[in-house]
């Protein structure tokens, strides 16, 4: 069968190339990286839940804010169909897949655990956080390979991993523990702010602001 | 997609904005899209979105030209 031009034009593939775009402004990786910078903060209390809780509610309209004003007139606004609009789609199917991979992430830190420690000691549990949370990692991982079809996006998941593993097998005193979880945390988000900073400098400078006609002609 | 703005459509096909708004309109009149104005805040925003007419009469037309190639 002739390879057309035509093969390429699809309207999914097109769908996928087109959320990968919305991806290039970097914004996403600043505000993961933010996250993760305070995510050791509920390792403190409990009670900084309510850090979260602010931050959830008012990161999308804070994010919608700066796109409105630098990625929206250098790429247009795509509105996308909401998963759950989707043929296919079941709410059920998604709490599947991600208990799935939680569970699984368990299991894979305690098989490593017992592998490394050459026991099974839940009070080490502390010190395998870094590679079970690297291992959920996946899950935004699949989700944004899923949704753009660029492998790259596994690059999230396979750096959290290996850096968590790293640092779950690091020895460090009991006493310094919460110390190095947070350094685990800290270190992944600052390299995503920093990729977060690139990509936007770099989108900043590819992508003119395109006037409307409205403005050109007045 | 839901649909996507005229500013969307201009950095992917690189039409002037009349070119593009001609288009449009020939698009509208076939039924295979819709044009709508809507508000985002306080700015008016036009966005075009592709009706299932549309979707169909595009999967013809990829069918018809693979056919053309394959002769």
């Amino acid at each position: 069968m002739v390879e057309t031009k035509n093969d390429k034009i699809d309207l999914k593939k097109i769908e996928q190339q087109t959320f990968h775009e919305f991806m290039i402004d970097g914004i996403t990786e600043i505000l993961l990286g933010i996250l993760l910078i305070f995510l050791p903060v509920l390792f403190i209390h409990v009670s900084f839940i309510s850090f979260y809780i602010f931050f959830i509610l008012f990161a999308q309209p804070i994010v919608e804010f700066i796109r409105e004003r630098t990625t929206y007139p250098r790429l247009g606004r795509v509105e996308f169909k909401r998963e759950e609009d989707k043929e296919g789609y079941s709410v059920k199917k998604s709490l599947l897949i991600l208990l799935l991979l939680f569970l699984g992430s368990i299991v894979i830190t305690f098989s490593m655990m017992i592998i490394v420690e050459g026991e099974f000691d839940l009070s080490l549990i502390y010190k395998w956080i870094p590679f079970l949370f690297g291992l959920i990692m996946f899950g935004p991982s699949l989700f944004l390979v899923g949704k753009t079809s660029q492998q790259r996006y596994y690059f999230l998941g396979a750096f959290s991993t290996i850096l968590g593993f790293l640092f779950s097998i690091l020895d460090f005193p009991d006493e310094m523990i919460g110390i190095y979880l947070y350094l685990y945390f800290f270190t992944l988000g600052v390299l995503a702010i920093i990729l977060g900073v690139i990509r936007y400098v770099r989108f900043v400078r590819t992508y003119p602001v395109i006037h409307m006609e409205e403005e050109e002609e007045s | 997609m839901e649909n996507a703005d005229l500013i969307f459509f201009k950095r992917k096909t690189n039409l002037s904005w009349g070119n593009l708004s001609s288009h449009a309109s020939k698009l509208e009149n076939a039924g295979y899209i819709k044009i709508e104005k809507i508000f985002r805040g306080k700015k008016p925003v036009t966005v075009l979105k592709i009706t299932e007419q549309g979707r169909k009469a595009f999967d013809k037309y990829k069918e018809i030209i693979m056919n053309v190639f394959q002769v």
